[in-house]
């Protein structure tokens, strides 16, 4: 039987629409270098995560809340599936940044590495010209 | 060229509310402006698994499927 739970209920809510987009990497993607990189955190590098991507979109900011937490419960569902399918680590694994929402701890991103990278900010960055852009704060 | 003054106008209605995935601007299509607010989220997978697509498909409407070949993007 085919559910299909949020596309109709997140239509009243002005939803325009919902996509869900699997990106399958290779096994060796985080082994094409030997440099330290920022993601996936060190203790990671061996497990190449697919970053499923769910994209809800919506017109009217009257429904900010709500479409942030059916996309929260989405992910929640697909994570719970998932992990009941045999699928380990997945709660403790790296989320891929740049589909992470938007107040998603840094330590759930780039792990052990944050400390690391707030000194590298705080060093080349001093003024925190980041900080009028958007993306996430160190 | 006529299409330019809106999408300045309305980049200056959503300034101050650009942050991380809460507003985004699309381009065109055709003559059409598609503008919205949208929010990703992600969920680390090991593999898109048969149980996964089921769980995908019960979340959603599912009204497409696209299939990107590799090296397409």
């Amino acid at each position: 039987m085919v559910i299909q739970f949020w596309g109709p209920r997140l239509a009243l809510k002005s939803s325009s629409f919902i996509s869900y987009d699997a990106e399958p990497f290779l096994q060796s993607t985080w082994t094409q270098n030997t440099e330290e990189t920022a993601y996936p955190p060190e203790n990671t590098r061996a497990d190449a995560f697919l970053p499923l991507n769910l994209y809800f979109a919506w017109t009217s900011s009257l429904f900010d809340a709500d479409l942030q937490e059916a996309v929260r419960q989405s992910s929640a569902q697909i994570l719970a599936v998932a992990t009941a399918d045999g699928q380990a680590g997945l709660a403790s694994a790296p989320v891929y940044p740049n589909y992470a929402i938007f107040d998603t701890p840094l330590v759930n991103m780039y792990g052990g590495n944050v400390a690391r990278l707030q000194a590298l900010k705080a060093e080349v960055d001093p003024e925190d010209v980041m900080g009028l852009a958007g993306g996430f704060k160190f | 060229m006529r299409l330019i003054p809106l999408v300045l106008e309305i980049l200056l209605r959503i300034k101050g509310e650009i942050s991380c995935a809460r507003v985004y601007v699309f381009g065109l299509l055709n003559d059409f402006l598609f503008v919205h607010r949208g929010t990703f989220n992600s969920v680390p997978l090991r593999e898109l698994s048969p149980a996964v697509l089921d769980a995908i498909v019960n979340e959603t409407t599912v009204s497409s499927i696209f299939t990107l070949a590799p090296g397409s993007l």
